[in-house]
């Protein structure tokens, strides 16, 4: 099987944004966990490309994360509601409701939110968010790669170095806390 | 992104098509002007390895054409195509894409994309044969940018269409000069001055003008007649 | 959290009261969030929402940077296997079906007619290696990265495999419609010379008329080819003069290799027309 590399690459930036929170940086390391990939292999197999991609991408964000000073953690914040398109000032919402979060509206592919959404979704999304960073951020990343990225649970361990069952176990838990956390809001 | 023609040529038993022919292209449109039978056509084909040349040679970035390489990055228009009569457009898509080498996913993706580019997605389920000569042609542009190609060539691409529907090409087509290489022939000189970067003239197989034109449509019309003494279309 | 923006304009709704610091409508909220994880799909798609980034600006120019990906001649294979039209596949299947019915359950006498049957056979191969001709798909064909010559080629490895089967099985069991001999390998080459004889001398007509008739015609003339043929296959047979099988090894073999060599040779010339252009020289 064919790797379907536009696809890989939309998730690897994924991923690297939520490790960086800058774009450009996400891009120039996706690009380069693509391009040191394909220095070594020429082979196209999904099975070979996955976990290397990752663990090169997560390998180097953690030493980009390094390189630069820590920001402080509301800058990062607002770059981050900001650079996700949140408009200034949102109206005060409608109701929202689950429909807010079919998938029809939020098709896996997608990645600008802004235009279409709808005051409520913005809002609910912004719920989810703000109750995301509240989990540590192991459990965030994991529920990225699982049910975000849609990586195989194996695949995840070898990322991670997590057992199987420790990965299952903090995926649970991590649901667990955000239900909580949305329910308190 | 280099496209190099080197003294190209294309004989056939009692006519010369194409008369060692050089050119170097690089990223933008060019247009080629030409009567028919001038041999813009043959010139292309050559250009897209579907006519083997006589003589003389053809690389993009270094490869040559008759490698999969090449075909790889080149999408193509031709002046007529047909299709298989169950197709429907998004049907005739996906057969090219996969032919063209993308994996499912990214095919459908695509097609997609393409598909509201050209104003074709609430026609994409209805069979080929029910479409209009424009529609027809606004899917033959959309599958040439399947692969996403370096190299465009594009045959006559406005025959067909409607004056809006020229218009939105033309933009298109602008957009797609800024991150490939556009050869596109036609015979009708307001396209060439309105997107052409570099205009190309050819005259039996021979081409005659090569360089960019910076003035109006008129005087491109008066140019052109003056090298040909015949009439041209308006459009 | 944020602040209401007091220069904007409520759509058509009741003034707010000032700004408390919460957003009103907050337990409906939580309830739907609460109701979006409740199914996979809904939190799968709640999440994505919660980590969408901004779009990424540099992907289309890179990923062309790529190698493309490289798909082994077996995919190519099963890629082309779905796009041979389900009429070939039914009518081979159909065809075989029938001659193996012919050839199990007819008296021994009347097992050669099934060899009526093959050229029509080599129909729907001739047919279907002729298609992209017949659609004017050719150019568009050529010019993809696989190229119409591995199209034609990949058509006709599926449709030869799925026949060179049906003849594995179908010339022992004719084998028995051959009169007694005194060695069964001579009477399975009868049976060989039976069925492959009317085959191959279809195939290699036929794919000289596509060469030459281009487009609906050839077909139909192929139509009417296979239909001479096999009428020929017939009254070969059914002739009191000519033996219902022919001679003796010897001539057979150099037949049935002729036409072998015949047939590969037409279609040598057909896949060399698909590299060129070559019928339309304006």
């Amino acid at each position: 099987m064919t790797a379907d590399l536009e696809e890989q690459y939309y998730k690897i930036y994924r991923y690297c944004y939520f490790r960086l929170h800058d774009r450009q940086t996400a891009e120039d390391i996706t690009q380069e966990a693509f391009l040191r990939y394909f220095e070594q292999e020429q082979s196209q197999a999904v099975e070979r490309i996955l976990p290397w991609l990752y663990t090169v991408a997560r390998n180097l964000c953690m030493d980009e994360f390094r390189r630069q000073k820590l920001r402080p953690l509301e800058e990062a914040k607002e770059r981050f509601l900001t650079e996700t398109g949140v408009p200034a000032g949102a109206f005060p919402p409608a109701e929202a409701s689950a429909e807010d979060f079919s998938p029809k509206r939020f098709p896996p592919e997608r990645f600008s939110s802004g235009s279409a959404e709808t005051e409520s979704a913005i809002v609910a999304r912004l719920d989810l968010q703000n109750a995301l960073a509240k989990l540590p951020s192991d459990e965030q990343e994991l529920l990225l790669l699982r049910y975000v990225n849609e990586v195989p649970v194996h695949i995840i361990c070898r990322i991670t170095g997590l057992s199987r069952f420790a990965v299952y176990r903090r995926l649970r838990h991590a649901l667990k806390q955000l239900r909580l956390l949305l329910g308190k809001e | 992104m280099e496209l190099v023609i080197d003294r190209i040529s294309k004989q056939y038993q009692n006519k010369i098509a194409v008369d060692r022919t050089s050119l170097t292209l690089h990223q933008g449109v060019c247009g080629l002007l030409g009567a028919n039978g001038a041999g813009k056509t043959t010139l292309m084909r050559m250009l897209c390895g579907i006519l083997k040349p006589t003589g003389g040679s053809v690389t993009l970035d270094g490869v040559d054409v008759s490698s999969e390489q090449y075909r790889e990055k080149l999408g193509y228009l031709p002046q007529d195509f047909g299709y298989y009569p169950e197709f429907t457009g998004r049907d005739f898509l996906l057969y090219l894409a996969a032919l063209k080498g993308l994996p499912k996913a990214a095919a459908r993706r695509k097609a997609e994309k393409l598909l509201a580019l050209v104003s074709l997605e609430h026609d994409a389920d209805k069979k080929i044969k029910t479409y209009s000569g424009g529609m027809k042609q606004r899917l033959g542009i959309a599958q040439a940018l399947l692969n996403d190609p370096e190299l465009l060539v594009l045959d006559e691409p406005t025959a067909g269409l409607d004056p809006r529907e020229r218009v939105r090409f033309r933009n298109l087509i602008a957009e797609l000069g800024k991150r490939s290489i556009v050869l596109l022939s036609t015979h009708i000189v307001s396209d060439i001055v309105h997107i052409a970067d570099t205009v190309l003239i050819m005259k039996e197989g021979q081409i005659c003008f090569s360089g960019k034109w910076e003035k109006g449509e008129e005087e491109l019309e008066a140019f052109y007649l003056e090298l040909f003494g015949e009439e041209t279309e308006h459009a | 959290m944020k602040k209401r923006n007091t220069g904007k304009k409520c759509r058509a709704r009741a003034p707010h009261p000032p700004f408390s610091g919460r957003l009103a409508g907050k337990g409906k909220r939580r309830a739907a969030l609460t109701a979006a994880f409740a199914g996979k799909e809904t939190r799968r798609a709640a999440l994505t929402a919660a980590f969408a980034p901004p779009p990424p600006l540099e992907a289309d120019a890179f990923l062309r940077t790529l190698p493309r990906p490289e798909i082994s001649h077996f995919s190519f294979l099963l890629l082309q296997a779905g796009y041979i039209r389900k009429w070939i596949w039914a009518a081979s299947a159909a065809l075989f079906l029938a001659a193996l019915y012919l050839a199990c359950l007819l008296p021994a006498d009347d097992v050669w007619s099934l060899s009526t049957l093959l050229p029509f056979l080599a129909l729907t191969a001739v047919a279907e290696s002729a298609r992209s001709g017949v659609y004017e798909m050719e150019e568009l064909e050529m010019v993809s990265r696989f190229s119409l010559k591995n199209i034609v080629l990949a058509r006709m490895e599926l449709l030869g495999l799925f026949h060179g089967l049906a003849f594995l099985i179908l010339i022992p069991l004719a084998a028995r419609g051959v009169p007694e001999t005194a060695l069964h390998a001579e009477a399975l080459l009868q049976s060989a010379a039976c069925l492959l004889i009317p085959y191959l001398s279809t195939c290699a007509f036929g794919l000289w008329i596509t060469r030459k008739l281009r487009g609906k015609e050839g077909l139909y003339a192929c139509l009417g080819e296979s239909v001479l043929t096999a009428a020929a296959a017939f009254s070969w047979h059914t002739s009191p003069v000519s033996p219902a099988y022919c001679g003796g090894t010897g001539p057979l073999l150099l037949i049935l290799t002729g036409l072998t060599a015949l047939t590969v040779l037409e279609y040598r010339k057909n896949l060399k027309e698909t590299e060129e252009l070559t019928w339309n020289l304006s």
